[in-house]
């Protein structure tokens, strides 16, 4: 592993453990002889949740060969995670637990057919967009049915506050501030297409990395780049007109 | 140097160093100069803070309990499916018996199909011979003939010809074998053809018998010939009463001929007594008195018919013996050949 590197993760821990774990709070610092810096490594640090060895091999194994209780940990495992994503996309908590569990459903009736050439929170991954896809497209044909004067509300549908973790209690107004910077991130992740939604969620939410997400969506490498670079410029823009100044 | 617009088109991947190395230097000498581009990447930077510290999501207390139902509740259907079909020993014999199975039923349906059409096909006919007694009995009442009406009566549980053993057919040569081809006309035209094709059989035998007579000089034998052209003639007319194709006989010649054609019996006599009942008695004492052989008996309302089987010489007899009872009209003389097996019918009804 590169020492650059290792010296920028152990600062990173340092700097974690002194200020509540929020990595935001932290100044960011160019790194000598690299273009490396604190966001990336804390990327970096996320995708190295993703162990080296697929420790799910085991029980997806098990599952294989008939054990449905096998798949309780992996279970246990992703479905924080899946069901993150499937609610960043539709935007809606209740439709994201029902495609979630449809999605996991559908991966155990096919697990015969994993053959472990990815991760298989790769493999989960994709079953869960592809249930989200079509999720999103059933809600569209849904809603040209509907009739058009149907008053929206100013409150998204979906929107989940209670259901949305609270890793710290701060002080109200700080509170505030953070829901509604949450509220305006979540609206702005609403107004992206689908395509680039897709990407900026499961690379700045999940932390995936550029290799699974291609994976994942079965695009190819630049297209995952270029779509991230346009979905962050609009996100940007966009909390730029909600929050004003970031 | 760049544009500030195409050095904010970088900035998203600049932290991350996927930019090439020209683009990547490029925006990295921009920004030292350009505050405007180091406040845009500011702003992106925070952005992508603000996504990576949403708050994940928290999962429904009852979903992992539900989706592992779900998970079990599929895991006991595909065991199911697995014990079943999965395992070769199992699934090769069960395949195996499916198609023994499969073809015993295919063979089984196939031939009780053909059994019900065949009752189905008897029954039908039934309608038509009742029209058939209706019209010969008005025909009997007109000329007091006696013959026709019970020739053409079916008897009850009596089988149509395909249902005797070919021997048994060849032997009686009675007029139980007329009645499919009798009311051929009136029955359907698949039936129609069906019959005419079972009369086929009769023919043959009957022109081989024909032939066996001719060369020991029997009279008969002619009757057989001339019968054959004339049984063909009616096949191509199905529809046509039989009563009609001979205007110029007797009233009862009609159903005789057809016996005739259907297979020909060797005699025929019409007997007219005083007293039916005892008469049919005394006749069938007779008969078996002479060593007649598969005696059969039916009986109308005013008349009883009686078939069987005997020689030649017991016949001359037998004749004789008749012509003490009363009238005796011989429709069909015997052959005289004493050793000649006789199929004869005898028809006695009130004077």
């Amino acid at each position: 592993m590169d020492p650059l590197f290792e010296e920028a993760a152990a600062k990173v821990k340092k700097i974690m453990n002194t200020s509540s774990g929020c990595v935001m709070d932290c100044t960011i610092k160019r790194l000598p002889g690299g273009t490396k810096t604190l966001p990336e490594m804390s990327k970096r640090m996320k995708d190295k949740n993703t162990p080296a060895v697929d420790t799910d091999l085991e029980y997806v194994v098990l599952c294989q060969k008939g054990n449905a209780e096998a798949f309780a940990p992996l279970l246990k495992r992703h479905s924080g995670k899946m069901l993150n994503v499937a609610y960043r996309i539709l935007a809606d908590y209740d439709e994201a637990c029902d495609v979630t569990q449809e999605a996991f459903l559908a991966a155990f009736r096919a697990i015969g057919s994993f053959k472990a050439e990815s991760a298989f929170s790769t493999w989960l991954y994709r079953i869960v967009v592809n249930s989200v896809r079509n999720r999103l497209k059933q809600r569209q044909s849904r809603k040209q049915h509907e009739c058009a004067s149907f008053d929206e509300t100013a409150e998204s549908p979906g929107g989940c506050t209670s259901c949305l973790a609270r890793t710290d209690e701060g002080n109200p107004q700080q509170e505030m501030e953070r829901g509604e910077r949450e509220k305006a991130v979540h609206v702005c992740i609403e107004t992206l297409e689908r395509d680039y939604r897709e990407v900026v969620i499961l690379r700045d939410i999940q932390g995936l990395s550029y290799g699974e997400i291609q994976e994942i969506l079965n695009i190819p490498d630049g297209t995952v780049k270029s779509r991230l670079s346009r979905a962050r410029l609009s996100l940007k823009d966009c909390l730029k007109k909600i929050i004003g100044e970031l | 140097m760049m544009e500030c617009k195409d050095i904010e088109k970088h900035l998203p991947l600049y932290d991350e160093g996927l930019l090439s190395g020209k683009d990547q230097k490029a925006v990295e000498e921009h920004l030292a100069v350009c505050e405007k581009c180091r406040r845009e990447l500011s702003c992106l930077r925070k952005t992508v803070q603000l996504l990576e510290n949403l708050p994940p999501v928290e999962e429904p207390a009852w979903f992992q309990q539900k989706i592992m139902a779900g998970v079990r509740k599929a895991a006991n259907k595909r065991s199911i499916m697995q014990k079943w079909f999965y395992p070769l020993r199992i699934k090769i014999p069960m395949q195996i018996m499916a198609t023994i199975v499969i073809a015993v039923l295919t063979v089984y349906l196939y031939r009780s199909g053909d059994e019900e059409a065949r009752r189905i096909l008897s029954r039908a006919a039934k309608p038509a011979l009742e029209i058939q007694k209706d019209q010969s009995s008005t025909k009997k009442d007109k000329s007091a003939d006696i013959a026709s009406t019970p020739l053409s009566r079916p008897k009850p549980g009596e089988g149509s010809l395909t249902e005797q053993s070919g021997q048994t057919a060849r032997e009686s040569l009675t007029p139980k074998s007329e009645k499919p081809f009798k009311f051929s006309g009136s029955t359907s035209g698949k039936q129609d053809h069906k019959e005419t094709f079972r009369q086929t059989r009769p023919a043959s035998e009957s022109k081989d018998m024909a032939a066996e007579a001719n060369q020991s000089g029997l009279h008969s034998s002619s009757v057989a010939l001339e019968e054959i052209p004339q049984r063909e003639k009616l096949q191509k007319r199905p529809s046509t009463g039989m009563g009609k194709s001979r205007p110029g006989d007797m009233p009862a010649a009609p159903s005789v001929s057809a016996a005739l054609s259907a297979s020909p019996p060797k005699a025929i006599v019409l007997l007219q007594v005083q007293d039916l009942n005892t008469a049919a008695a005394h006749v069938e004492r007779i008969l078996v008195e002479h060593n007649a052989r598969k005696v059969t008996r039916h009986t109308e309302h005013s008349l009883v018919r009686l078939s069987a089987n005997l020689y030649g010489r017991d016949w001359q007899k037998v004749l004789s013996e008749l012509n003490e009872k009363g009238t005796v009209k011989e429709m069909l003389p015997a052959g005289t050949n004493d050793d000649f097996d006789i199929a004869v019918i005898i028809e006695i009804s009130e004077k």
